[in-house]
């Protein structure tokens, strides 16, 4: 029952996206916010039984702010737009960005300091909600959306539970790992060439830069 | 060869996504544009924040991790 009620004042958002922008928080229960926060917390304590701890960490943190949030435990954040999400700030910065990723020695303290630093800014600019995207809402087939977001959802997941079977299945020795190769490793080396690497940074920049521009009214 | 199939298998995936968004594209679709889902999943908070930690992810996996 709850879940219709989540459902139905969700699809109530996506047609009046005026009204999404005024309405109360998500709550745990809805949709669109637990099942997200299962990813992120079965993705955190991978990342622990796997030996990274940090990374593990940061999932998990992520998954209990938002999780906070959605009880109503924190505070809300103002939706004014931060100047530093403006294209103008954003692309000289990413810029700068790419310039020491590609040429600072990979696995650098340069690298470390300039990757959290690009964390830190965009999880503080996608925490605050802001005005919906103009054109998310009524124009759209909420049949095709769904079915769109099932099919993309399950593509998605079966490349990670591919990674995932990969992963293990090489785990046991080099000559594992060499049958049953995760991603990384096949992405691995080509970080290690100087052209690799920049077209592989420039996709990473490009990506978060996208994601950072888009549900906002442009 | 299961070296092979494990690789055809990560190919098969990005050849899926990208004829899902290729698809979305096309006139008379049945799925709407990569695009305006993406817009849709993004104006709320917990989905937003979930993929852009994904995203940072990446980045801190590949040029950082080793490090530590």
């Amino acid at each position: 029952m709850t879940g219709v009620v989540a459902v139905r004042r969700e699809r109530e958002e996506t047609t009046h996206p005026e009204a999404a922008s005024s309405a109360p928080r998500p709550r745990l229960r809805s949709l669109t916010v637990w099942p997200w926060l299962v990813v992120l917390a079965f993705t955190g304590c991978f990342h622990l039984y796997r030996g990274a701890p940090i990374d593990g960490v940061v999932y998990l943190l992520v998954a209990l702010a938002l999780a906070l949030d959605a009880s109503g435990v924190l505070p809300t954040v103002s939706r004014a737009s931060s100047p530093a999400a403006r294209p103008l700030v954003l692309i000289p910065a990413a810029a700068l960005c790419g310039v020491v990723l590609v040429f600072a020695p990979r696995h650098s303290v340069a690298d470390g300091i300039v990757v959290v630093a690009i964390g830190a800014t965009v999880l503080a600019l996608a925490w605050p909600d802001r005005s919906p995207a103009s054109g998310t809402g009524a124009e759209l087939d909420g049949r095709a959306l769904r079915r769109s977001a099932v099919l993309w959802a399950t593509a998605s997941i079966l490349g990670c539970l591919w990674e995932l079977g990969a992963f293990f299945l090489g785990q046991s020795s080099p000559t594992a790992e060499y049958d049953f190769p995760p991603l990384s490793t096949l992405v691995g080396p080509l970080l290690d060439e100087p052209l690799g690497r920049a077209v592989l940074v420039t996709l990473w920049l490009l990506g978060g830069f996208a994601l950072l521009r888009r549900g906002v009214r442009r | 060869m299961t070296r092979v199939i494990v690789i055809c298998g990560f190919v098969l995936c990005g050849l899926a996504l990208a004829a899902l968004a290729l698809d979305g594209r096309r006139e008379g679709s049945k799925l709407v544009p990569f695009g305006s889902l993406l817009d849709r999943v993004m104006a709320s908070r917990v989905p937003r924040v979930t993929l852009v930690l994904f995203w940072w992810w990446l980045g801190w996996h590949f040029l950082v991790l080793e490090a530590l």
